[in-house]
């Protein structure tokens, strides 16, 4: 073969390099996609879950700051709420609670803001926020 | 025998070609088939989840599971209009059994199609000394069926998606609350 043809050969291998390692990275990143979601699924039933735990707290008001009180601090084991999904994947909450206010419809209540972090290797990465409220039906 | 290598190269290269565009358009069709199927089992357990929680609203008594300690593929309640109303897994679909207190014979089933794996049901006692369990946890599996993908070498592949849940039930702990001492 001449010169040429070689470095044509050569550069010919070189791209279907290129090419078959793209296709290889799109192939991760798609797996990488579904995962995602299954752990976006599960941290948003995880604040789902705690929403209506937090709406539970209506036939038990005064237990409210109690049980749920203090849940502020997500770097902190004490202060957040923490759930293990069924893949193995560790999510860790906080739920802030609001002063006593006029709600939506005239009643008294306080609102609940919670946030779900998913645990990484060595941080934690925000996820999903509800916000609800409890009002006291005692 | 003198062997002409310039005039057998070009037509190996060319066919080689061929068979890697062949394979990569066989393999983009399987991973978008793929993925598909992921979002869609993602779905379904993410829709039954949603579909339990809209019925269970109406739950006044619970039948089944009939000890908070056991988990159970069968939940089974009365509603606040005195239906009964039973959910289940059917094959892979979720089915809702309805029975009118008035005509208990005649049951009106839904079957909604979910691709479900598994269904469990276990009550929860939250704080644990509470008289009755007023949570309700709902595990949800789902898993596509291997006829839908579309490889052609590992004809037995199915992908999973799972949904958990913790359901408030207020209703039965309003009736506890209401008919303590």
């Amino acid at each position: 073969m001449s010169t040429g043809q070689v470095f044509l050969t050569l550069a010919s291998l070189v791209l279907l390099g290129y090419i078959s390692l793209n296709i290889q990275r799109m192939y991760v990143s798609s797996v990488e996609t579904t995962v995602d979601m299954q752990m976006t699924n599960d941290a948003v039933n995880f604040g789902r879950d705690l929403s209506e735990e937090v709406q539970s707290y209506a036939y038990k008001y005064g237990q409210l700051d109690a049980q749920l009180g203090g849940l502020d601090d997500v770097t902190n084991s004490s202060s957040r709420r923490s759930d293990t999904s069924q893949v193995g994947e560790v999510f860790h909450a906080t739920i802030e609670l609001s002063s006593e206010t006029s709600l939506d419809h005239g009643q008294t209540g306080r609102w609940a803001t919670i946030k779900v972090y998913e645990e990484l290797e060595d941080s934690l990465e925000f996820k999903a926020e509800f916000v609800t409220a409890v009002a006291n039906l005692n | 025998m003198g062997v002409q290598i310039d005039l057998i190269i070009p037509p190996v290269i060319v066919g080689l070609l061929v068979i890697v565009v062949f394979q990569l358009n066989s393999f983009i069709m399987e991973t978008s088939v793929d993925n598909r199927l992921n979002n869609d089992m993602q779905m379904f357990a993410d829709l039954t989840s949603r579909l339990i929680q809209e019925e269970v609203k109406m739950a006044d008594q619970i039948v089944e599971p009939s000890n908070p300690a056991i988990a159970d593929s069968i939940l089974k309640f009365v509603s606040v209009t005195t239906d009964t109303i039973t959910i289940q897994r059917s094959g892979n679909n979720l089915q809702i059994i309805r029975k009118s207190s008035a005509s208990p014979s005649i049951p009106d089933t839904v079957l909604y199609p979910s691709s479900l794996l598994s269904l469990m049901f276990d009550l929860e006692r939250k704080p644990a000394g509470e008289p009755i369990p007023y949570y309700l946890n709902v595990e949800i599996q789902t898993e596509s069926d291997p006829t839908h993908h579309a490889s052609m070498r590992d004809l037995d592949k199915t992908v999973r998606a799972f949904a958990e849940n913790e359901i408030y039930l207020r209703n039965v702990h309003r009736n506890s609350v209401t008919s303590s001492p």
